[in-house]
């Protein structure tokens, strides 16, 4: 025991471990406040198809060379969103049609620039890299901890402030339309608030996990809880914990941090589905 | 001229900046496998077994031996993207033996420890020289065997670009690698 937390202590010294567990933190409560509303919306897979459409804008910036890859990857995966969620309602492709067509296009792209034109010695180490989170959040920059607790300030803040809007958007779209809320416009405010937590989240989990990071705290709670309020705030605290301790897990452990950050997320999910199944759910 | 430029720096560019796979790594070195196969019997670790109480004597500043794999390689993809931060520490790493080679007349070997992070996906190495400056195959470790070097760290510029080596270093036998 004495060996294991002084391995703990050696490891909490080193900065990017600490910018690590900074980052995931913070990831970790942004993605879970949204996750709630867009697995009620039935968004729950649109996080998967960004992300993969955030793969295709970071591999064009590595192609172009792009010293700040976010300042592209950001813009372009809000673009996406605002088209999926919003433009797409009115298109004639709709739906999981448009997130499947989008999400498999720009892996297909994203994978097929990295291989021809990239510049890097080991494009198979960015590739495995960026879709399953291995390494990437371990070799962040103070520049990119700084935009990431910049960024999530933000998310937290937005959420806080328009709460109660985007709980009506949430569950009775046409009703708050009814009474003269803007609906489209927080829309287009969950689209973009979606990205960014899409970019954030691609460092800790990777592309591909990143739709994990979203749903599986929301569903967790959801098997507990029954109150939009409560349900939010026990995602965001298991999202919380989940992550942070599979990133402790994995440093020790030495196992990928994105898969097993997921891996402790659905063990998780279990534990809830278990005690929500014993104890009938938390009821409103 | 310019054939050479791109060997050197494909080669360093393996060793430094990590590699991908143990296939891409062995196959990146040819004529070196074809070498050191034939030439090696690990006369470093039969030299440096002398050497025993010394080299665990050597205070080491940055140990990865101790780290788990994602740790090491994480402080490795440090080591290379922040090489100032290093300079002067003594550094000890376990990893496989690799070697690059400049072509001409006249080859420049790059000996290098390449250390797998979890996924064994991604590599990060860093080159080192011996202590003696030898720069012969027949003094280093066989390429694909399992080394622990211990040397100081430091950066240098070649082609415009920053490199990453342990000068001084000393290949540990096996039984001192933890």
């Amino acid at each position: 025991m004495a060996q294991l937390t002084e391995k703990i202590a050696l490891y909490l010294s080193y900065p990017f471990v600490q910018y690590a567990l900074v980052v995931g933190v913070l990831v970790a409560l942004c993605s879970s406040l949204l996750g709630v509303t867009l697995v009620l919306k039935r968004f729950s897979f649109i996080g998967d198809g960004l992300s993969h459409t955030a793969f295709g804008a970071m591999a064009i910036a590595a192609v172009l060379n792009l010293t700040n890859e976010i300042l592209f990857i950001l813009p372009a995966t809000i673009l996406c969103a605002v088209l999926l969620l919003r433009v797409g309602q009115n298109a004639k492709i709709k739906g999981d049609a448009a997130v499947a067509m989008l999400s498999v296009g720009s892996l297909a792209i994203g994978y097929l620039l990295m291989n021809l034109f990239s510049n890097s010695a080991n494009i198979s180490g960015d590739v495995c890299s960026t879709l399953f989170g291995s390494t990437s959040i371990l070799t962040l920059s103070k520049t990119e901890v700084w935009l990431c607790v910049v960024l999530s300030i933000i998310v937290v803040g937005v959420f806080i402030v328009f709460y109660n809007k985007l709980f009506a958007v949430t569950f009775d779209e046409n009703f708050a339309k009814a009474v003269g809320t803007n609906t489209d416009g927080y829309n287009l405010l969950i689209a973009v608030i979606i990205a960014v937590i899409i970019v954030l989240a691609m460092n800790l989990v990777g592309s591909l996990l990143v739709s994990a990071l979203i749903i599986f705290p929301a569903l967790s709670a959801m098997r507990i809880f029954k109150t939009f309020r409560a349900v939010t705030i026990c995602a965001a605290v298991t999202s919380v914990i989940c992550s942070f301790v599979g990133m402790m897990l994995s440093i020790l452990a030495g196992t990928p941090v994105g898969a097993t950050i997921v891996a402790v997320d659905i063990a998780v999910f279990a534990l809830y589905t278990l005690a929500g199944s014993l104890t009938g759910g938390q009821k409103a | 001229m310019k054939k050479r430029m791109n060997i050197i720096t494909c080669g360093l560019a393996m060793c430094l900046f990590a590699a991908c796979g143990q296939t891409q790594s062995d196959s990146a070195f040819p004529v070196a496998v074809s070498q050191t196969e034939e030439a090696h019997q690990s006369p470093v670790q039969s030299d440096s077994t002398g050497q025993k109480d010394e080299e665990q004597e050597q205070e080491v500043d940055v140990d990865l031996t101790k780290l788990s794999s994602i740790m090491c390689y994480s402080e490795v993809y440090t080591m290379v993207t922040y090489p100032e931060q290093y300079w002067g520490k003594t550094v000890k790493m376990t990893g496989e033996m690799v070697y690059g080679m400049s072509s001409g007349e006249d080859p420049k070997y790059y000996f290098a420890v390449l250390i797998a992070d979890a996924l064994a996906c991604c590599q990060q190495g860093i080159e080192f020289v011996l202590e003696s400056g030898s720069n012969d195959p027949k003094d280093y470790p066989a390429i694909g065997s399992q080394v622990t070097v211990v040397g100081e760290f430091t950066s240098y510029e070649e082609n415009g670009m920053t490199y990453c080596q342990l000068v001084s270093a000393k290949v540990l036998p096996q039984e001192d690698t933890q």
